[in-house]
């Protein structure tokens, strides 16, 4: 009953929000998700059409961050925010330390826009071996410090993330080769509901018009 | 299935390295979806009741026709006998099995309830400025000026469904357009056209869809800068945004004006225009920013008693097939994380849900518009009781063939491929009912089953028009013996050319033209102006097909895997400005770019593969 209540409150301040025309890109991306606190299940965010289907498939069951604390993947990470979601492994010997090194690039070149308007994401898709502490070396190795958060968990659950999002092969055989993994970005706009796919090699220039064009 | 499972995921409650526990109650209950009116939606247009039977046709069936190569299906030819079918695309067994686009099915609804829409022709406005547009001065005729409102819209797909919002074109004059499709542009050769779009969409949109513009003219021959460029470079201006406008200039001078050589041989029949908007075409096309281009001259003159005398007016019908999903709102439903091509489950002509025509026995034109993102289309026109029809082809994207291919038995349609046909119903008694249907398999975004030359063509598939077939009515029209003939290209010329091979492959995850993911900023090719070339455009993609479309001028087809084409795409009877390419295939095509510098592309049409990168700039200098 009180969810309901909140539900509804929630819903009218996004819904002002909107109509506001306000910019996500300035928009704080730290904005409150007090509704989810103590729930996994994105349903009972009050999301409509494409926004909650967005919402489904980053779903809320909780992946460890790089510190080792359990991140709510939609609630804490996308909701709200525009962010650039990558999937590497730490063991990568292929197009990973490029991804990573561009998205370096990228967020130098966004200067104070980074981890204020967009965040990066990144999965993992080694979630076996990958260990948060490795993630935390990773990011060391990388000069990674805010506003970027790398994920590891549950194999399942980063398998089915990586199929959601894109990140697979119709063809079992180049799927099965990691090796040969999608080496794309998804940049996002959670709250515009605009989602698209980038070459993670395009020029780090690109790149960040691809995010600016995304944001507006 | 497969959404009830993803909905799961939210209602797992295991920690970050359990996941296999699941909440039981879940695995049966109805995740708890907010229901009740989108809000989307004003609710006064909530009007239509909802629910409705199941068509028994509407599934695809797998029976399979039985074995031919594409010759065969393509002559009306008797069916039954010959070879075991054995190319089957293999199952996969394991987790890829299940398609991952999640998207449900879409409510079900009663089919051939709602009259064929016709979207009007565009009509003129008082001639403007339009400072940005540059007529070459061969064009001695005034133009004619017109102007599109591309907008957000409400419009009644299905008369069981609410409203759908989409995007669409409207015809400036017309307060009101109640149809998912634009206005019909018809043009003249050799009398050019201003058409001023301008963007109404909604600036804060929230869904798939980015409300930025850029019109591509497709199939046309003009001004770089009126081609619809996908993406603003420095100094060069093609996108515009809500608020703005860009005037488009259609010289419509035939091609080689410019030098002193105008071919009256090479002009178009139907067309279209559609959004070209750099990594998001395919959500904006599918968002409904579509309509059709109709050429005339004193050949193809839009009047059956005048010129080559091909049915016209009321008997002259463009059927734009499209193929959407919808939501349990009646809304668009598209998956934005799915970059292997879109693939809807329900049937769509000119905008509305399987509707039907009433036709007189007599002869009709049908231009027919492969108008899917990533859906191929083997139409046939199948009587019920389920025999095939005949009909004679009359065009392709590249206008009227030199001559009919008559009896023909199937339209294989890549995506944004088109052809005209003519079916003469006076062979059928009153009361017949005909159907369009779609006889193609595919699965997925990859393409159709089976090959360029032997499609898998199923038993049955689903009905996308109905046609009835009514009371007598006089025909003066005909189908000549010889429609716009044209010359094939000379091994002179083929000779001379400039040769260039582009390869079409999937590389980690994304679409390359000769391992490169687009970049506008600079070109992949730079071509001589009136210089001929030949383009070898190969498929290194396994099991992927791509419809290769290139802008500015239509393709002669020389090669088909080292062979002769086959007569609908061959050099002599045919020109193209989608080639299909299937798995491993490998099409040489013949092009002089005339008339027009400046910066061009060629793209993939299945329009994910083309946002997903496969496209490159070629500048014609
Ligand atoms: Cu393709």
């Amino acid at each position: 009953m009180r969810a309901r209540t909140l539900a509804l409150a929630l819903c009218s301040l996004l819904a002002a929000c909107a109509a506001s025309g306000s910019d996500p890109l300035t928009r704080g991306a730290s904005a409150t998700t007090e509704l989810a606190v103590g729930t996994t299940d994105v349903h009972a965010l009050p999301l409509q059409g494409e926004r909650r289907r967005a919402a489904e498939k980053f779903g809320d069951a909780p992946l460890l961050d790089q510190a080792g604390r359990e991140r709510r993947v939609f609630s804490e990470l996308v909701r709200d925010r525009v962010v650039v979601v990558s999937f590497v492994y730490t063991r990568c010997q292929g197009s990973c330390p490029g991804t990573t090194a561009n998205l370096v690039r990228v967020r130098d070149l966004l200067g104070e826009r980074f981890g204020r308007d967009v965040t990066f994401v990144t999965f993992s898709l080694d979630p076996e071996r990958d260990t948060p502490s490795d993630f935390a070396d990773y990011a060391a190795r990388h000069g990674i410090t805010d506003g970027w958060t790398f994920l590891t968990g549950g194999k399942e659950r980063l398998e089915e993330l990586r199929k959601d999002l894109g990140f697979y092969d119709l063809d079992p055989v180049i799927d099965a080769d990691r090796t040969q993994h999608a080496a794309t970005l998804i940049v996002g706009n959670e709250p515009r509901a605009r989602w698209m796919h980038v070459p993670a090699a395009l020029p780090a220039e690109a790149l960040v018009r691809a995010i600016e064009r995304v944001a507006k | 299935m497969h959404a009830l499972a993803r909905r799961l995921r939210g209602g797992s409650h295991a920690g970050a390295f359990g996941v296999a526990v699941k909440s039981r109650a879940r695995v049966t209950a109805r995740p708890p979806f907010v229901r009740g009116l989108d809000p989307r939606v004003p609710p006064e247009l909530y009007t239509a009741a909802r629910g409705a039977s199941d068509a028994p046709h509407q599934g695809l069936h797998r029976e399979k026709e039985k074995g031919m190569n594409r010759r065969d299906l393509l002559r009306l030819s008797i069916i039954g006998g010959g070879l075991a079918w054995t190319q089957r695309r293999p199952l996969f067994a394991g987790p890829l099995a299940r398609p991952f686009d999640d998207l449900p099915p879409s409510p079900t609804t009663t089919p051939f309830v709602t009259p064929l829409p016709a979207p009007p022709v565009l009509t003129p406005v008082a001639p403007f400025a339009a400072p940005d547009v540059t007529f070459p001065p061969q064009a001695v005729n005034a133009p004619t000026y017109y102007k599109i409102i591309s907008e957000e819209r409400f419009v009644s797909l299905h008369p069981e469904l609410p409203p759908t919002r989409m995007w669409g074109y409207r015809d400036a004059n017309v307060a009101n357009w109640p149809y998912a499709v634009g206005p019909t542009i018809v043009a003249r050769a050799e009398h050019p056209i201003v058409v001023r779009h301008e963007n109404q969409l909604p600036a804060n949109h929230v869904g798939f869809g980015v409300p930025e513009e850029t019109v591509h003219f497709h199939g046309g021959h003009m001004e770089a800068r009126s081609d619809g460029f996908p993406e603003s470079l420095p100094g060069y201006t093609t996108v515009f945004g809500p608020g703005e406008h860009y005037d488009y200039g259609y010289a419509m001078l035939d091609p080689g004006f410019s030098h002193g050589a105008p071919d009256a041989s090479d002009r178009p029949s139907t067309l279209w225009y559609h959004d070209h908007l750099l990594d998001f075409t395919a959500q904006n096309v599918y968002r409904g920013l579509v309509g059709l281009f109709l050429f005339q001259d004193e050949l193809d003159t839009l009047d059956e008693t005048t010129g080559l005398r091909l049915p016209s007016g009321e008997f002259d019908v463009p059927l734009a097939f499209q193929d959407k999903r919808l939501d349990d709102q009646g809304q668009l439903a598209y998956d934005v994380f799915d970059h292997n091509g879109f693939l809807g489950d329900k049937w769509l002509v000119n905008g509305a849900i399987q509707p039907y025509l009433n036709v007189k026995r007599r002869k009709y034109r049908f231009r027919l518009l492969n108008g899917c993102n990533a859906r191929f289309l083997g139409l046939r026109l199948v009587r019920q009781g389920g025999s095939i029809e005949p009909f004679d082809l009359i065009a392709t994207e590249g206008g009227l063939l030199s001559a009919p291919l008559r009896n023909r038995n199937l339209a294989f349609l890549s995506p944004a491929q088109r052809e005209d046909i003519v079916v003469d119903f006076a062979r059928y008694p009153a009361g017949t009912v005909l159907f369009f249907e779609n006889r193609l398999r595919q699965d997925d975004g990859r393409g159709p089953s089976g090959t360029f030359d032997q499609p898998e063509l199923l038993n049955r598939g689903p009905r996308f028009l109905k046609i009835v077939v009514g009371a007598d009515a006089p025909d003066p029209s005909v189908v000549p013996n010889v429609l716009r003939p044209f010359t094939a290209i000379t091994q002179a010329e083929i000779n001379a050319a400039t040769r260039r091979t582009f390869e079409f492959k999937r590389r980690n995850g994304v679409w390359v033209i000769n391992g490169q993911a687009v970049d506008l900023t600079q070109p992949m090719a730079t071509v001589q102006e009136n210089a001929p070339e030949i383009w070898r455009l190969k498929n290194g993609s396994g099991g992927w097909w791509h419809p290769i479309h290139i802008h500015l001028e239509f393709m002669h087809v020389l090669k088909r895997n080292g062979q002769v084409p086959p007569p609908d795409e061959r050099d002599g009877i045919a020109k193209r400005d989608v080639i299909t390419l299937g798995p491993n295939d490998e099409v040489e095509v013949f092009l002089k770019f005339r008339d027009f510098r400046g910066r061009w592309v060629m793209h993939c049409h299945t329009i994910e593969h083309e946002d997903a990168f496969m496209m490159m700039r070629f500048d014609v200098v």
